[in-house]
């Protein structure tokens, strides 16, 4: 009895030994260790003012033959004022004809070099943005200098652009998400709010704004000490900055204008109420819950909201996106998002969902919102699998 | 500075380089395979500490059953929702806590994985796709099929029926590939088809098509190729073959004679859109249909949009592309007509144009700029850890060479003007499908038969 038993021990043994050694060979079922974190090198940043007072930043990059250029100027959307879309039309116009070339050949000129060169405003600030190859840069900067310093603001080139500005806006009620978002500001800001109007402009202030509005605009905030720019790539600030003397030679100097910087307001609190526009036979309803959010500059709380909103909707394993999407099927994906800005930009929870489930949906949002600021905990990890 | 791993050779500086100038485009990359016929690409990129990490396999919508269409899509979702000894939803959520991205895409040609990760979480990563790989069926459940069914359902609402001019895309397959071809059916799938699918297909499919000797591995980044290697052995050495996957060959297309269609849409503006058949990814004359459809109506310095957008102002939008597949490719010209324009008059615009070219071929200063741009292009693409991993992937799974990145240049390089002429002359005299989107109720704005005017 007693071998018996023992042998039947030596033989688990063994199995525990074969066992053993199955496992050592690769058990999946553990997750890898973490190797220590990679140093990172930040890059070098240096920065020194051009004549004209432009300040420009530094970054050299040698691993491809690429050179990038944003020139940030502090003028956007806010700086409408009452002509919806102004600072959109003059970010546009910049690249559609300079006095020294028309729009055509300039648009030539830019794709003889294989560059990108393209200008755009934003609620705050607008950017002109440059990719080129090295070997064209001296070419590529000439023609960012050109449009910047000396666009035409072509009467013919206006009312191209004025018609299709009001064929796009026309468009954009075709498009539920960008009907969806337009509302939304309105709703949380009001219409006369900076972040409340429209960027793209309406369709009566494109019909009304005139040349010299957009010159105005221009004159007032296109200024070498209202602006920065950047420049990242294969090149070093000795390389470059006497083609970038060249390029932006002519732009004078001047103070930056104060209301460039004026902060909006932060709208007043709105009972919570549903807005609905109604799209007969759409396949989906797009949802925008919100209201204004926090600055950037100003909110001791930047840290914890980016953080709050990692958690709430941030990313695919945020709480939103694994109720609505990966646990509801009810969209494709849902977010949430901060719109940091001078004043308080917009919080935002978005999806595109099935129309039945709108309500549905609705109702989820709402948990969400709710929970997070409750002590729910974070989903416990459910790996390794215990099965 | 850091050690850049791609070297370019600086040759000539004129704007009109010739064709074979003298600077080369390399990317370095060491390649290996299994005994179970995986394939493993290492690019070494220390510019940054990251690491990217793509797997293709090659199985796409186009290897479909009947009645089964959006399956490989489908099934790309179900990647994600755990394996055997990875729990539900936690693929991306490890990813996402080490601060990285992650995502699939699937075409009809072949269904791509991809993750970038701080390079400490490489083992992390090759874990995650090696036991999704060789342990995914043991994870599977109906409830898991059903979500993600109803999650890519939404997805083609989200991205196609309740997105304007949304249909064209599906639409213009189905009307240029005949029925039964692997290009006839979208990719994303017909509703009936999703509901159809169940857990035997997801079962038979992964069994087919998901084994090491039909998939590709890219390791790009800060890494070293001996600890690659060491750990790609340890994770996917002992996963097992499956049978060997058929070889594909070139299946091109051909229409008997023009198809028109019209499709109302809650649209503001109509848009048509023309499209012919033309060759396969890296055809003879794929380049030259590249450099054709940038001439035709690529950016604003092309001919379309200098006509439409700039001179008539008849469009509000015009644009071409080329688009090669592995089996057949087409080229296509999109056009939206502004109020007062109609369909037919985008469609004369652009038959004209193309005779054009077919005539007298582009003018030198075209052909240097389409040549430029290429260039220019292709150096740009670099830029993205995960966009070089995923072209290595391409190059290896469609040309079986890892380091195409000058050959692809190259080609673009050599078009000549007599090689446009002649595409266009051979490719766009051919029948086509002209396909009209227009606002609810106003079918008098489409493209009619005789291209004119009506």
């Amino acid at each position: 009895m007693k071998r018996a038993l023992r042998v039947m021990m030596t033989c688990l043994g063994l199995l525990a030994a074969l066992a053993t050694s199955a496992w050592t060979k690769l058990e999946r079922s553990k997750r890898p260790a973490i190797g220590s974190p990679p140093s990172v090198e930040t890059p070098k940043i240096a920065r020194r003012p051009l004549a004209n007072g432009l300040m420009v930043w530094f970054v050299t990059r040698r691993e491809l033959p690429i050179v990038n250029a944003s020139l940030l100027i502090r003028a956007g959307s806010c700086q409408d004022g009452d002509w919806a879309g102004l600072a959109a039309m003059t970010a546009s116009l910049l690249d559609e004809g300079t006095t020294s070339r028309p729009a055509v050949a300039f648009a030539n000129a830019i794709e003889d070099l294989g560059a990108t060169l393209s200008a755009a405003a934003s609620e705050e600030q607008t950017t002109v943005t440059l990719q080129t190859l090295t070997k064209h840069l001296d070419a590529a900067l000439g023609l960012m200098g050109e449009m910047v310093v000396e666009p035409a603001f072509a009467t013919e080139e206006l009312e191209r652009e004025r018609k299709s500005r009001l064929q796009s806006l026309r468009q954009q009620r075709d498009q539920p998400a960008v009907v969806a978002i337009r509302v939304f500001n309105q709703v949380v800001y009001g219409e006369s709010h900076p972040y409340g109007r429209p960027g793209t402009g309406t369709s009566s202030s494109v019909e009304g704004i005139t040349r010299d509005q957009i010159r105005d605009f221009y004159r007032r905030y296109y200024r070498p000490k209202n602006a920065v720019l950047i420049v990242v790539g294969d090149v070093s600030e000795a390389e470059i900055v006497p083609s970038l003397e060249r390029a932006f030679a002519g732009w004078v100097q001047s103070l930056a204008p104060d209301d460039a910087l004026a902060v909006p307001p932060r709208p007043p609190e709105r009972p919570v109420a549903v807005h609905l526009i109604d799209k007969p036979g759409a396949a989906q309803s797009e949802v925008r819950i919100g209201h204004a959010g926090a600055a950037r500059t100003t909110s001791p709380d930047y840290y914890a909201l980016q953080v709050l909103n990692t958690l709430l909707g941030g990313q695919f394993s945020s709480r939103i996106n694994l109720n609505l999407r990966e646990a509801k099927g009810y969209t494709y994906g849902a977010r949430s998002s901060l719109g940091f800005r001078r004043g308080d930009g917009p919080f935002v929870a978005s999806a595109g969902v099935f129309t039945a489930k709108t309500d549905s949906s609705l109702i989820e949002f709402l948990k969400e919102l709710k929970d997070i600021r409750t002590e729910r905990p974070r989903r416990r990890p459910s790996w390794p699998r215990t099965n | 500075m850091s050690v850049a791993r791609l070297c370019w050779t600086w040759g000539l500086l004129a704007l009109a380089a010739t064709p074979a100038g003298a600077e080369t485009l390399r990317v370095p990359v060491e390649t290996f395979t299994l005994e179970n016929g995986l394939r493993v690409s290492v690019h070494e990129d220390h510019s940054a500490p990251l690491v990217a990490v793509n797997v293709w396999y090659h199985v796409g919508s186009g290897r479909e059953v009947e009645g089964r269409s959006g399956f490989a899509h489908l099934f790309e979702h179900m990647l994600f929702q755990g394996s055997a000894h990875v729990g539900d939803d936690q693929h991306i959520a490890i990813i996402q806590e080490a601060g990285g991205t992650a995502n699939g895409s699937t075409n009809p040609d072949r269904t791509n994985y991809f993750e970038m990760v701080p390079s400490n979480y490489l083992e992390t990563v090759l874990w995650l796709e090696a036991d999704r790989m060789g342990f995914l069926l043991q994870a599977l459940t109906q409830a898991k099929l059903d979500n993600q069914r109803d999650v890519v359902k939404n997805e083609r609402r989200q991205n196609y029926e309740n997105r304007p001019y949304g249909m064209e895309f599906i639409r213009l397959g189905e009307l240029l590939f005949p029925e039964g071809h692997p290009y006839h059916r979208p990719t994303i799938g017909y509703q009936d088809d999703l509901t159809a699918a169940s857990l035997e297909d997801v079962k038979a499919f992964f069994s087919r098509w998901y084994v090491p000797n039909n998939a590709t591995l890219v390791v790009a980044g800060d890494v070293r190729p001996g600890e690659v290697k060491r750990l790609v052995a340890k994770y996917f050495g002992e996963l097992h073959p499956g049978p060997k996957p058929p070889s594909l060959r070139p299946q091109p297309a051909a229409l008997t004679a023009d198809r028109r269609e019209i499709l109302e849409d809650q649209v503001t503006l109509p848009q048509v859109s023309i499209a012919w058949h033309t060759v396969p990814f890296w055809a003879d004359d794929d380049a030259a249909c590249d450099v054709l459809a940038e001439i035709l109506a690529q950016g604003k310095s092309s001919r379309l949009h200098q006509r439409l957008v700039y001179r008539e102002q008849s469009a509000q939008s015009v644009s071409a592309s080329q688009s090669s597949r592995e089996l057949a490719g087409t080229l296509q010209v999109t056009a939206q007509a502004r109020e007062g324009f109609t369909l037919a008059q985008m469609e004369s615009a652009v038959l004209e144009e193309v005779a054009r070219l077919a005539k007298q071929g582009p003018t030198e200063e075209e052909l240097a700029r389409a040549r430029n741009r290429a260039e220019a292009r292709s150096v740009y693409a670099l830029q993205p850890l995960l966009g070089k991993a995923d072209r290595i992937n391409r190059y290896v799974t469609f040309r079986g060479k890892p380091d195409l990145f000058a050959a692809d240049l190259d080609r673009l390089r050599r078009v000549t003007a007599a090689d446009v002429r002649r595409t266009a002359m051979t490719y766009l005299t051919r029948p086509k499908v002209v396909l009209s989107i227009v606002p609810k109720g106003r079918r008098e704005l489409a493209a009619t038969e005789s291209g004119a005017t009506p």
